[in-house]
Parts: C-alpha cells; structure tokens; sequence
C-alpha cells in the first residue's frame, strides 16, 4: 500500500546508521 | 605537499558538488593554500565551472586512472589573472572509459590512491568533484580521500540518497580497510529558493530533525549555502563566485568551510 505521510527522518537514516554502528564494532573488535 | 584529499559527494545531481569545489577551491587559494581540483564526473562540469573548454583525451582524469600512469598530470591553471595556487585536472566523457578500466584493473579501488602515493601533487590541498550517483569513481576518490564533504538539497529524494551515501561510506570504508579511513568532514545545505514553504505539497522536506541525526551520527553541518541567481551565473561565466560577485554573502559561508579545512591542516 503507498504510503500517504512523509517518512520519518529516522526511518530514512536507520541504514547509514547501523552501518555506522557496524563499523564501530569492526574497528573494536580489529583492536582486541 | 598534500595534507588534505576531500572529496566531494553526493548521491543525487544538481545539489551543489561542483559549486562548492570551485568555491572551496578559491577560498583556500585567498588563504594562501595551493590547491588542485580533480573532476572525476563524466559530465564535465568543472570544464564549464573553471571557464575551460573541453579538453582531449589525454588531458583528463582519465590519463591519471591508468595502470601506467607516470606522475604526469594533465593540470590546467585556472584563474590565474585574478588568484595565484588553482589547478584543475578535468573530468568529462573520457571518464567513461576510466570507470571500466577501474572496475577491470587489479588495483581499480586504490588506482588514485596510488598515483597520489607514487606521485605526490605539490599542492597543499585537494578537492576531487565525484559524479551524482555512487559508482567506481566514488571508490576510487573515497580510497584516496582523508576527508569527505556531502552536499545536501533539502528535498525528501536527495536526503534520503544522501542517507544511502552515508550507508555506502561506512560499509565501503570497512570492506577496503582505509587506514585511516576517510571521515565525514560535514554536510553542506543547499537551500531550495522558496519551494520548502509549499514542501508538503511538492513532497519537499525542510532539513528539520537533520541536525540531530548528524550530531548523533558525528557529522557536522554547516550553514545552509542560499540559493541565488548569482550562483548559477557565476557558473556560467566559469568563475567562483567570489569572483563573479566578491560582495554575495554565500561567499562568507564557502569561506567559513574553508577555515575549518585550514583548522585541521596547520
């Protein structure tokens, strides 16, 4: 079904921020 | 020497890359900095934003993403009757051979990251101007890059493509294993004339909640670039607009930028 109100701006950024997270976690985790 | 590789990028046209390369370029150069512009897009807009015609082939980008590349970039001075320290190295069609060339080489993530490494610019600062939408050119800028500008239009599409961008970066710097990886340097609104007061009708978005999402995300934002008819003008007439018109006050925010570039550098 379309939908018919704007998409939130959290929704919009969910993927860049858990790729965000993702990284964060690569980086620690190389550092242990 | 290079202390600064900053791409710009987006993941939609027409939403200010090329404007603020040039206009980054030029408030480097009034601070004193030498600085290099590299156009990586096929459509060749720094030719025409540097006042330039289209140059041969042997003249572009596509000269330096060569395997066999020997430190001779193809650099054009630009603006020299009016600021010393801008060279342009210019994009257009060539590019198009160079992205399957990138996509086919051994080396294609690392092919730019290795003519600056092998072949070090004498400039202080460089600005590389990436195409509208994510493809090999992105990898190649991104593996070179210590720093990445996003330019932003307030619009539902082009914030939600720079979302995706976002995504791409992090995923992208994890898989090439950039050491130090490129950061985020800051997003630069575009502001939208006078369409974000009819926004709910056109599905335009004002940049409301944004700064949030970035400051949660690390990212700074600086002031909204307005949009005025001087701009595209002083595109038009190949110049910064600095140039064009030294009394528009974008200039001061272009500048601003600038001073946090030259912050990190010194």
């Amino acid at each position: 079904m379309a939908r018919i109100s704007k998409r939130p701006m959290a929704a919009m950024f969910s993927g860049a921020l858990n790729a965000q997270e993702g990284e964060t976690i690569a980086q620690l985790k190389e550092e242990i | 020497m290079l202390k600064k590789v900053i791409s710009i990028m987006s993941n939609s046209g027409g939403v200010g890359k090329t404007t603020l390369t040039v206009n980054l370029a030029y408030q480097l150069a009034r601070k004193g900095k030498k600085v290099a512009m590299f156009g990586c897009d096929p459509n060749g807009s720094l030719t025409l934003f540097c006042g330039l015609d289209d140059p041969q082939k042997e003249k572009t980008m596509d000269w330096v993403l060569r395997p066999d590349f020997k430190g001779d970039y193809p650099l054009f001075p630009v603006w020299r009757d009016r600021i010393e320290g801008i060279d342009a190295c210019l994009g257009g069609l060539p590019l198009t051979e160079s992205t399957q060339r990138l996509v086919l080489d051994k080396r294609g993530a690392y092919l730019l990251a290795d003519a600056l490494e092998d072949y070090p610019l004498p400039h202080d600062v460089l600005i590389i101007d990436c195409p509208g939408t994510i493809e090999q050119l992105h990898i190649a800028a991104l593996s070179a890059s210590t720093d990445v500008i996003i330019t932003l239009k307030p619009e539902d599409k082009d914030m939600d493509a720079m979302a995706k961008l976002l995504e791409w970066i992090s995923l992208t710097r994890t898989e090439l294993r950039l050491k130090p990886a490129p950061k985020v340097f800051g997003v630069v609104p575009n502001g939208a004339k006078n369409r974000a007061m009819h926004r709910d009708n056109l599905g335009l978005s004002d940049i409301e909640g944004l700064p949030d999402i970035m400051r949660h995300m690390q990212i700074p934002m600086f002031p909204t670039i307005k949009d005025n008819a001087y701009i595209a003008n002083a595109a038009a007439a190949g110049l910064p607009l600095g140039i064009y018109r030294a009394g528009d006050p974008n200039n001061k925010l272009y500048e601003k930028i600038a001073v946090e570039v030259i912050k990190e550098m010194d």
